[in-house]
């Protein structure tokens, strides 16, 4: 079974991103449905993301009023237990909270599911980077240090110069990756949900 | 990392990893993972780690479309306010939700009455997470945004 988590700071798109790389996944066959499950985490006391999602028919978990990257972790390996106990599913989704480190995330389920292939991909906002970057640049840095694929999203925002400062400040936090430019409110290329599934060890810019 | 029952505090100065650096910020003592809890229970605030995490519940009691504007401008207005006061926004969002038509259909010998009624209430569940404000003054903004509608 592999286990996806998906990191990123706030409103870098990673619903956006769960939302087509599910529907990649699971094509149009309704009888794939509970190949993936989604496990949504998000940190306020009411869940927004998971409204969303299960609207567009994925089976969807949610976890919320905490962070299972460390309020939270003991909740995401009962979570997990359970998942795998109602679904075995050969994919499991975990959309982390926007203030998560993934790093930890992935620790906490290898100590638990050490048979598990568990991938980091993260999602960063090329709009909003130079103006985050800065303030939070430590929160930032330790969503990225460890990502085995980062996506530079919404580049359908913002010219190719300042892409390039961009995606060179990026790989200063984590230059070992695999890079991709995205614009999740278009369709995503296949290539990108290959790398992010481990299906393809390629890269192309 | 901090979990969200242990309350951490330091003095905030420039050499300060928390990220907010604004003048405004130089003396205040900042709390890492301190729960928040208000009173207020259509809004209540939490803080974790550097953020300070605003949850909101609420009614519209409008169409759908009047209130998806209303609650379009209303948290344009809150996103302002916050950044007004120096704050990041990590994200301000809500979910909309109506019950859209409803019918009752009525029969007392074969035909069938039936009477529509157009749901003029809207629910609203949200977040706001922002940064480098002090948990009362997100509530204090949220307040202010909302209150014609947490009154109600």
């Amino acid at each position: 079974m592999k286990i996806l988590i998906l990191g990123g700071f706030l409103g870098s798109g990673k619903t956006s991103v769960v939302i087509q790389l599910a529907k990649y996944i699971l094509g149009s066959n309704p009888e794939n449905k509970t190949k993936v499950v989604i496990l949504e985490n998000e940190i306020g006391e009411v869940s927004i993301d998971d409204k969303l999602l299960r609207g567009s028919g994925y089976e969807v978990a949610n976890m919320f009023s905490g962070c299972v990257c460390c309020t939270m972790a003991g909740e995401l390996v009962i979570g997990l237990h359970n998942i795998i106990r109602d679904f075995n599913p050969e994919l499991i989704i975990m959309e982390a909270t926007g203030v998560a480190y993934p790093d930890n995330i992935r620790e906490t389920i290898e100590q638990s599911l050490p048979d598990a292939d568990c991938s980091i991909t993260c999602i960063t906002d090329a709009k909003r980077w130079k103006r985050l970057f800065r303030p939070m640049e430590m929160l930032l840095k330790g969503q990225l240090d460890a990502a085995d694929v980062i996506l530079i999203n919404k580049t359908d925002l913002v010219d190719g110069d300042t892409l390039d400062e961009v995606e060179a400040s990026i790989r200063t936090f984590n230059d070992m990756a695999q890079y991709f430019r995205i614009s999740a409110a278009e369709p995503i290329d296949t290539v990108v949900f290959e790398a992010v599934l481990g299906i393809e060890q390629r890269s192309f810019k | 990392m901090m979990k969200s029952d242990q309350i951490k505090q330091h003095e905030h100065d420039e050499s300060c990893a928390c990220g907010c650096h604004d003048e405004h910020h130089d003396e205040h003592q900042h709390h890492e993972s301190e729960p928040h809890h208000h009173e207020h229970q259509p809004i209540t605030i939490t803080t974790h780690d550097m953020s300070i995490v605003g949850s909101y519940t609420f009614n519209i009691e409008k169409n759908y479309k009047e209130s998806e504007t209303i609650l379009d401008d209303l948290l344009k207005q809150a996103a302002k306010e916050v950044t007004d006061l120096g704050g990041i926004i990590g994200h301000i969002k809500a979910f909309l939700k109506s019950e859209g038509e409803s019918c009752m259909i009525s029969i007392t010998d074969d035909e069938s009455n039936k009477r529509y009624v157009k749901e003029s209430r809207c629910t609203v569940e949200g977040v706001a997470i922002v940064f480098c404000i002090e948990p009362e003054q997100l509530q204090d903004i949220l307040e202010n945004v909302f209150k014609e509608y947490i009154s109600e």
